[in-house]
């Protein structure tokens, strides 16, 4: 089952105006964990299964493919923990 | 097709936005309806669940949870309305610049000028409504047709994502079995009238004879034939176009019923000044209001005076609100017989606010000043929050008059003409 789950993404905007996530932040009770965004496999606009809809920035994170979404004004993930 | 008009329909539009936000609304009977605490608890939309349970649109939620009572009731995101549903008419601004809103969930727009960019109009309207599907994760009903009137009616006739072809050479065969109040601008009414003249479905409409129907309905009764006869030409407006603001209103449900003129004069304060703000900001003026009551056995009435002048004032127009109220409320000593559970305010006959016309007895000195003060007002609420500078008299109760119906989201309900 999967979990939408709302997390800080540090991400640059470039000259355009054009967005791209660098790394995400992990937040648990105890600690705080920073992790990189290897690459982004492909942008597109896309709903999401576990709901809203928005920019679907497919990601390689720590060799996993995770689906990022940037929603209005902020950023979710599909996870499997739901906190 | 020579024209080829798109009508696309957001389905059940709140509930699905709400699921489409939350997946696992689906799974169960779910309803979008106003607080019951702020008497605005009616059905303004419901999932599929909901609706083979027997809940209807516009009930109250108390005739709702009867019917269906482990329904769960939603309380509506209007932001979010507007931006997913501003979301999805950007898609079709893509292919066209002809995209005509007709309220929050609907739109026409207009693919017949571009077959040499995106090729068959018709492929390119399913293009279109798997995309909103696959961008947004909602879906739309379309129909697609020669004129405006077919569209809408295509898209009404499968709901749940349908996408209905009405072409000039089967619209008779397609359309001769449905019933007359399919087609836009045959409402309750006229339908009763039709009926009774043993007109029921569009194809006997289309078949009676215009001289008849314009005795019986007027000009209306030529407009239905003409829509019928799929004899309708109007353009899709462009994205720029607005409509022409033909009347400001403000109108509440009050949180508690009106008992006497002290409370009702309290709450038309609070809209003549959110109705004259309106006005002011339109750089329009009206000379007509209109005050419209509904008692709380929900029996509405409304009444209506002229100005000798146009105006924009809000002292002017309470002041006109209260002598409408004075002369169509029955009172005994003030107090009303029957409470009054809401009321309206509406400004008409609208007119620019070019120049300003003396009277002979320089009674416009007195009307400029009043204006500036309004304005004042208006700006220093404007700037620090609409209770920032509030009358005295609004402290009397001030649980009635804390509403900001200038500030709060409106959603207006449009026309076709």
């Amino acid at each position: 089952m999967l979990y939408k789950r709302y997390i800080p993404v540090v991400a640059l905007i470039g000259k355009e105006g054009e967005l791209t996530p660098l790394s995400i932040v992990w937040e648990d009770y105890q600690d705080r964990k920073v992790y990189k965004v290897d690459k982004v496999l492909n942008k597109r606009k896309a709903s999401s299964q576990v709901g809203g809809c928005g920019m679907l920035y497919e990601c390689m994170i720590l060799g996993k493919r995770r689906k990022l979404f940037y929603e209005k004004n902020r950023w979710f993930i599909e996870c499997q923990k739901p906190y | 097709m020579n024209r080829v008009i798109v009508h696309a329909d957001l389905n059940h539009c709140y509930a699905q936005i709400e699921e489409m936000m939350a997946p696992s609304l689906r799974e169960v009977p779910m309803a979008v309806g106003g607080r019951e605490e702020s008497r605005h608890g009616i059905i303004l939309a419901k999932n599929d669940l909901a609706k083979a349970a027997g809940v209807k649109t516009a009930e109250t939620l108390r005739d709702a949870l009867r019917k269906c009572p482990e329904l769960l009731i939603i309380h509506p995101h209007y932001e979010d309305y507007v931006y997913y549903t501003e979301m999805v008419k950007d898609i079709y601004r893509e292919y066209t610049d002809q995209v005509e809103s007709f309220g929050l969930d609907e739109a026409w727009f207009d693919l017949s000028r571009t077959v040499s960019l995106f090729g068959d109009p018709v492929e390119t309207a399913r293009t279109i409504q798997e995309r909103v599907f696959r961008e947004t994760g909602l879906s739309v009903s379309m129909g697609v047709s020669f004129n405006k009137i077919f569209a809408k009616l295509g898209s009404d006739m499968d709901k749940k994502r349908g996408f209905t072809v009405i072409t000039p050479e089967s619209f008779r065969e397609q359309l001769k079995d449905l019933p007359v109040e399919d087609l836009l601008y045959v409402g309750r009414a006229t339908a009763y009238k039709l009926n009774a003249c043993g007109i029921r479905t569009i194809g006997q409409l289309a078949d009676a004879d215009i001289r008849f129907l314009k005795r019986l309905l007027g000009k209306n009764g030529e407009m239905i034939w003409y829509f019928a006869n799929g004899w309708e030409g109007s353009e899709v407006k462009d994205v720029s176009w607005q409509r022409e603001v033909k009347s400001v209103g403000n109108g509440v449900t009050a949180i508690h019923d009106l008992h006497d003129f002290t409370e009702l004069q309290l709450v038309l304060r609070v809209l003549s000044d959110s109705v004259a703000a309106r006005l002011r900001q339109k750089k329009k003026r009206c000379s007509l209001v209109t005050l419209y009551l509904r008692d709380k056995d929900l029996r509405c009435f409304s009444h209506q005076r002229k100005f000798s002048r146009p105006t924009d004032l809000s002292e002017e127009i309470l002041s006109l609100a209260l002598f409408l109220a004075h002369e169509c409320c029955p009172a005994e000593e003030d107090v009303f017989p029957v409470p009054y559970r809401s009321v309206t305010i509406t400004a008409g006959c609208l007119s620019e606010h070019t120049y300003c016309e003396y009277d002979l007895f320089g009674e416009e000195a007195a009307r400029q000043k009043q204006r500036s003060l309004e304005v004042t007002i208006e700006k220093i609420r404007g700037r620090y929050g609409p209770y920032s500078l509030r009358y005295g008299s609004a402290l009397q109760d001030d649980a009635l008059t804390s509403f900001d119906p200038l500030g709060e989201h409106t959603i207006h309900p449009e026309s076709w003409f």
